[in-house]
């Protein structure tokens, strides 16, 4: 019940906390994923099926409140938090350097994915944009802070994983 | 030995049928249950969009202002100047609201005298991937909006057109913005022997109004309105201004670059026609 709640929670927070920061940032230079890191987050901490299942959920979620091609961010998160679990021996998340870089390479690729996913699916070219670049840096840039508060935030529920 | 396999690469098989569900869904998001789906998933994401759309003004144009007047009536009816009773920071929110409230009284005014039917709505959000080419509405099917329908926004006391509804869901209907390469919309110079042509979006900021006559006599600064042809959209609603004239590419055709009378990233509050 405990961990139930506790996905829920993190799922909503993070969710409408996107949903207000795309309302006053979303469109400029200086936008950032926030759910794009959290699935990073999941992925590196809890591994690749904790991340792709929170990938996809915050991924369809995101397409609903956007209105836009509902499942082109399921598939997008949900192969970042897949990413993600995997590289999860190989990396250690605890470093804020690691945090940073690997949440600017998954955001690269995930603009590429995008617009190649976009143009699949969709009657609209999709067309480069310079927040594709800026974006992914601004992501490097939060990724720590998020990180942190979603430690923190396991601390709290006492739902930090334990490695076996 | 088989459960070792599944335990060694669940994860991978899980990632196939999530991503096997997404290409369901993006494949066929335009049926009915793939569309209800979404309606269902939206009502979880719409309370922060409602209370962002709300917090932006009051919801009508006559509603009691959160903030004094700047100048108020004694008891005979005298105007004083109170202004000096406030802080730098107060006169700007009041400025701000004033401003805001002139646009909703400018909206509902064209929306009672012109168009009676139409249907008052917020801009609820945005996709940040198609910042200038969608917006969102926070209102939908159940409140009368239809797939076509014309929108406008209200600049300056006029209304001008900025798009048409593209989606509706229950509570949400998504607008192609003119910005958008997709949209085309029959145009028309009333001041230049009345030509027709077609205004078409560059996913940039301006508009290109096609298929002018090489012996044109649009100029700069002629306001291209809606011709009403194909009945998509009345007649008669500005769309913008001319900003620039030169051939098409297979110079068999003038065209005019237009600057659309509404920016696009300015707009929080517009008029849904009935199609």
């Amino acid at each position: 019940m405990k961990k139930a709640l506790y996905f829920f929670f993190t799922v909503w927070i993070l969710v409408w906390g996107q949903v207000v920061s795309d309302h006053f940032l979303g469109g400029t230079l200086f936008a950032v994923q926030w759910v794009l890191i959290a699935v990073l987050h999941f992925g590196l901490t809890r591994g690749p099926w904790s991340g792709e299942c929170m990938g996809f959920t915050w991924g369809i979620l995101i397409d609903a409140s956007s209105l836009g091609l509902l499942g082109i961010h399921a598939i997008l998160y949900s192969l970042a938090g897949y990413a993600a679990g995997m590289f999860r021996r190989q990396l250690d998340a605890s470093k804020m350097w690691t945090q940073a870089i690997f949440s600017w390479m998954v955001s690269m690729i995930y603009f590429a994915l995008y617009l190649v996913v976009e143009r699949f699916f969709s009657v609209n070219e999709g067309t480069f944009q310079w927040a594709f670049l800026t974006v992914p840096v601004m992501n490097a840039v939060f990724a720590p802070l998020v990180f942190g508060a979603l430690d923190f935030w396991m601390e709290v529920w006492d739902m930090t994983p334990v490695e076996h | 030995m088989d459960w070792e396999l599944y335990e060694r690469y669940r994860s991978t098989l899980l990632l196939a049928v999530l991503l096997f569900v997404s290409s369901l869904l993006l494949a066929f998001q335009k049926t009915s249950p793939v569309q209800h789906l979404r309606a269902f998933l939206v009502s979880f994401t719409l309370p922060p969009q409602r209370f962002l759309a709300q917090a932006k003004g009051p919801s009508s144009a006559v509603s009691t202002p959160e903030y004094p007047e700047m100048s108020v009536l004694d008891a005979s009816g005298t105007v004083l100047d109170v202004s000096g009773h406030f802080s730098g920071e107060e006169r700007r929110k009041i400025q701000v609201l004033s401003e805001e409230n002139a646009r909703f009284r400018d909206l509902f005014l064209i929306k009672d005298q012109k168009w009676p039917r139409a249907i008052a709505a917020r801009v609820a959000g945005r996709d940040p991937q198609r910042w200038f080419q969608e917006i969102v509405l926070d209102k939908g099917k159940e409140d009368g909006l239809e797939v076509d329908a014309p929108v406008l926004a209200v600049v300056e006391g006029r209304e001008v057109l900025i798009g048409r509804i593209l989606e509706v869901s229950a509570h949400l209907a998504k607008v192609m913005l003119l910005q958008d390469s997709l949209s085309e919309v029959a145009a028309t110079v009333p001041g230049a022997n009345g030509e027709d042509g077609v205004v078409e979006g560059t996913n940039s900021h301006e508009l290109v109004l096609k298929f002018l006559d090489r012996g044109s006599q649009v100029k700069l600064g002629d306001l291209v309105v809606t011709s009403g042809l194909g009945s998509a959209f009345p007649p008669g609603i500005p769309i913008g201004w001319v900003t620039g004239l030169e051939p098409d590419p297979r110079q068999l055709f003038l065209q005019a670059k237009v600057r659309p009378a509404a920016r696009s990233n300015q707009i929080r509050m517009v008029l849904v026609l009935k199609v």
